[in-house]
Order: C-alpha cells, then structure tokens, then sequence
C-alpha cells in the first residue's frame, strides 16, 4: 500500500518539477535579459535535478527498474548549490539592475541640471570650502570676468575685481574667503567693477553642507540688476529734485499766503472798524426815531389826529426793522469775527427754555399762537446760556411769524449721555424742499412765505446756524409745507464751541 | 539504512542556506515565499531520508516522497505566478 502511495506522491513530483522546468525554459519573458540568463540555465538544471529523481523514484517504487537509482544520488547532491547559484546570480542581477537604474537616473539629472544652470539668465558659481571657483556657468564667467589659469587650469576672479555693496561696507557677497566659510547673503546688491566694466549684481548665497559634517563651501547664484539699479537711482534723483521744487514752490505759496493773509487782516479790521462805528451812528439816531415816535403815538406830547397816528406809527415801525437788522447785523459781525465771548456754564435747560416762552409769550400772543415747553426743570447740561438763548428766540420768533393765528409753537429739551438737543416745533405754513437748503444763508428770505407776513432781515437763522457752530453743535430742520417745521439744536454736552 | 550521501545532501543544504535565505531577500519577488517553501520541502525530505535509517522506516520514506511532491507542486505555483506577471507576447520579445 505504501509503496503505491509513494509511486503516487512520485508521479506528482515528477509531474509539477516537469511543468516548472518546460515553463521556465520555453516562456519568453522579458526579465531574462542577457545578463540573467544564466540564472534560468541553472534553476532549470535544479529543477530538472528533481524531473530525474521523480522518473527514477517511480521505476523504482513501481518495481519496473532501479538502474537509475545509483545515479539519483549524484544528481540531488548539486540541487541545493545550483539553486544557491540561481538566487545568488539573481540576487547580483538584482543589484546590478538597481545601480544601473539609479546611475541612469542621476545622469538625467545630471543633464537637466547642467542644462538649467547653462541656459539660466543668471551666473551660478560653486564655491569650494578651500576658497576655489569648483563651477562657473558662462553667465557668470561673462558677467564677472572669470578666467582659467593657464598651467592648473583653475577657475579665478580676476585681479583687479572690486564688489561694492550698496547697503553696508562690510557686506562683501563676492568675497570667496566669506563664501568658503558657508556666509549666506539674499539678495546682498553689489556694484561690480572688473575688466573695465561696471555693472550692479544681486547675489545670493547658501552654504553647501552635508547632513554630519562642515560646510563644503557655497553656491552662488546672481543676477545682472544694472538697468533695475540704474532705474532706481534716476527715480530716486527724480523725486530729490520734485521734492526741491516742492519746498521752492511751498515757500513761495507760503510768502504769497502770508501776504494774502496781512491784507485779509487789514480788510477784517477796516471792515471791524466800519460796522462798529456805522452801527454806532445808526443805533444812536435810531434809538432815538423809536422813542420819539413812541412818545408821540403814547400822546403825551399833545393830541395827534388818526392820520399822523398812522404815519407815526409807519415811522415807529421801520425804525424798529432798522434796530433790529442793525442788532442782528452786530451779532453777526461779533460771531464772525471770533470776537464772541463763549462761556461754559452749568445751565438749568428747563428755566432756560421757560424764560424764553415768557418772554416770547406777549409777540406769539399779537400772532394768535400759543407757546408751549416740554422740558423738565432740573435738566443740567454746561454750555453758554446766553448764546443758547439768542438761539432759541430767534427760532421761536421764526416760528411765530411765520404760524397763522390759532397755530402752536412748541419746544422740547432732551439730553443724553453726549448731547443736548432742543427742538422747536410749529404748526406753521412749513418750508418747501428745495427751500431748506437755503434758509440758513444770510439774508435769504423765503419767497413762499412773504405773502401778508412782516419782512424779516433774513439774518435770524443765519446767525442761529453761526452760534450753534460757535457752540460746537449745529442746527437742522425738517419741515413739510402747509404743516410746519421742527427746527432741531444739538449741542455736545459741556463743549466750550469755537 | 543511512547512506554517505544523505548526509551529505543535508551538510551542503545547512551550508549553502544562509547563502539561500540572504540572496532570496534581495530578490524582489512576491513569489519569494513559494520558493522557500519548494526548498524548505527538499530539506524536510532529507531530514527524513536521514531518519528513516533510523526508525519508522516506511513512514519517513513515504513522508519524504510527500515533501517532493510538495516540493514539486510549490515550485510549479512559484514558476506560475511569475510567468503570469511578466510573460509577454512572443512579438514583444526583447
């Protein structure tokens, strides 16, 4: 029974060992190149070592014959070599194969290198750790001059080369001791001169080091920046010369400006000094037109008849316009000129705003208009009561001449952390839109609103928009016609003004 | 009964093994492992031609034909997998 088993387990080996060595000697295939054939010669022989020991096992076991058996043994005793030869050859050609891979990889490189570094618009130097020039491309030999001794063969600057750098003397990026030595340098711009030539270089320089040992020396890349540098120095040469022209021009227009400003001053003052004294012989005789007139319609004088009542009365009238235009004419002069003396005081804005309606109250009582205030006493801001004042009866008697009888004028203080704001609102004939812009220009007068109204000087919302500016706050207004306005003052809380 | 030449089989195999092991290691085959199981197979059987000398006569004797046929089936799965890996075309031949 064994012995057929074996038979069996025979024909298997000789079987699969006959396969291996047809497949491995009749399949082309292209790993065996020339230099590894012979490790398919000799797995092939092992392989056939075990053909041979399969056929003679089998006519033994099979008991057909064993005149093959005194051979069996020599044959399987060069099995375990042949195979030890077959790995080792493939082993060797492995290897072979690898370094030639890796040679032909370094030679691309190599090419490709060689190829950037020559067609490279920039010079490339190596530099060795013994101060030598190792590799020079053609650039570089152009662009500093360098030149092979004649005996050695050696690469070297010339002679006569001078590196200047244009940021410190002590930079000195050309100077192979410093390169040999492993200096790194960015960008470093130099002026060189050598040969006769003149030309500005940006170098930069990295030390070659290996990754456990000293710096191996330099390499040295430049690039010719003459045109850039010549282009920076014209505009820097530019911009000196503008910037004497500017300070020429600059002290020019400053004398001109000085001059323009000693007759401004000479024109503010005669103009200073013609209002004073106009307003003074205006005021005087005007002062005087009023009371008179008074007197005369008051009839203490004597009797006068309805006729004279009425002219008297015409005379009083237009007197008062006139004081009045020429009060408004010297606030205005006064705010103007500076000369408005600003105070900064703690002011109740609720009795400040309650003293105007009282007074205000007789004029908006002739009109048919009410006067309300909406504002809580107690109300602190710091600000000049007297400026804040003038400001608010002007807009009230806006208001009130320009509100039909059975009208209201209302005014409402508010403050907060930051401003105070005081609004005075009327139930009047309002101001168009494109009126608004406007009515705060110096005599400007509504057109709309002249119609059976008495004619204002058109200084009143002028010189509110000046005292709120002297106060450091401004005035605004809303307004619809045929509704009424809301003219709005805000004023930075405790803010002295200009 | 133990013949000279056995033994000597096994001497050159144990000799020439680290030889073997080193140089299949650096061979880059994926079918490495089906050759040393193909050798590792042709060592058992001559282990056991060795023994058979010895004792279990019958038993060694037909372990030892088993390890060739192992041997043999090993060998032609490794000479298999490569060819299906790098076999070409006969018109493609370098």
């Amino acid at each position: 029974m064994s012995e057929w088993l074996i038979v069996v387990f025979d024909i298997v080996s000789c079987i699969a060992f006959s396969a291996a060595f047809v497949a491995v000697l009749a399949v082309p295939h292209r790993e065996f190149r020339s230099q590894v054939r012979v490790v398919r010669i000799f797995l092939a022989l092992a392989i056939a070592v075990y053909v041979f020991v399969g056929v003679s096992n089998i006519l033994e076991h099979a008991g057909i014959t064993a005149a093959l058996d005194a051979y069996e043994d020599y044959a399987e005793i060069l099995f375990v070599p042949l195979v030890a030869y077959a790995l080792f050859a493939a082993s060797t050609a492995q290897r072979e194969n690898d370094l030639r891979r890796a040679s032909e990889l370094v030679r691309a490189e190599h090419t490709l290198l060689t190829g950037i570094i020559e067609t490279s618009p920039g010079g490339i130097m190596l530099v060795a750790s013994s101060g030598e020039i190792a590799f020079a491309n053609d650039r570089a030999k152009d662009l500093l001059g360098v030149n092979s001794d004649p005996e050695s063969g050696a690469l070297r600057l010339p002679s006569d080369l001078v590196c200047t750098s244009t940021v410190s003397s002590n930079s000195r990026p050309l100077d192979l001791q410093r390169l040999a030595a492993g200096e790194v340098f960015d960008s470093a711009v130099c002026i060189v001169e050598a040969n006769g030539r003149r030309v500005a270089l940006s170098v930069s320089a990295s030390p070659l080091t290996s990754p456990d040992g000293p710096v191996k020396g330099s390499v040295v890349a430049f690039v010719d920046v003459t045109e850039r540098e010549q282009a920076r120095q014209d505009l820097l040469d530019a911009q000196a010369r503008y910037s004497l022209d500017l300070e020429r021009t600059v002290d020019e227009r400053t004398v001109d400006l000085f001059a323009l400003n000693r007759e401004l001053e000479r024109a503010n003052r005669s103009k200073q000094d013609f209002l004073a004294r106009a307003n003074h012989e205006l005021r005087t005789p005007l002062t005087a037109i009023v009371g008179f007139t008074g007197t005369l319609l008051s009839g203490d004088t004597g009797p006068i008849n309805q006729e004279q009542r009425t002219q008297i009365g015409m005379v009083k009238e237009s007197g008062e316009q006139l004081l009045s235009l020429v009060n408004q004419l010297l606030d205005m002069g006064r705010v103007e000129s500076g000369h408005a003396v600003i105070e900064s005081i703690e002011t109740d804005l609720g009795v400040l705003l309650t003293d105007v309606v009282e007074l205000m109250r007789p004029i908006a009582a002739n009109h048919g208009v009410a006067l309300t205030v909406d504002t809580p006493r107690g109300l602190m801001v710091r600000t000049d009561p007297d400026l804040l004042g003038q400001i608010v009866r002007n807009l009230v008697s806006n208001a009130v001449k320009f509100t039909d009888a059975g009208g209201t004028v209302s005014l409402r203080g508010s403050a907060d952390a930051h401003s105070a704001t005081i609004s005075v609102t009327d139930t009047g004939i309002g101001i168009s839109a494109d009126e608004q812009d406007r009515v705060f220009e110096p005599f400007v007068q509504v057109e709309s609103a002249q119609s059976g109204r008495p004619k204002g000087t058109g200084l009143g919302l002028a010189i509110c928009r000046d005292l709120a500016a002297a106060l450091g706050g401004s005035v605004r207004l809303e307004s619809t016609p045929a509704e009424g306005s809301t003219f709005t003052v805000q004023l930075p809380i405790g803010a002295q003004g200009a | 009964m133990l013949q000279p030449s056995e033994v000597v089989d096994l001497v050159i195999a144990m000799v020439l093994l680290p030889l073997i092991i080193s140089s299949s290691r650096s061979v880059r085959l994926p079918i490495r492992r089906l050759i040393l199981a193909a050798f590792g197979s042709i060592l058992f059987g001559y282990v056991v031609t060795i023994l058979e000398g010895f004792f279990w006569e019958r038993v060694l004797n037909t372990l030892e034909h088993a390890a060739y046929a192992a041997a043999g089936i090993f060998t032609l799965m490794a000479v298999l997998s490569y060819l299906r890996r790098v076999v070409v075309p006969r018109g493609d031949v370098q």
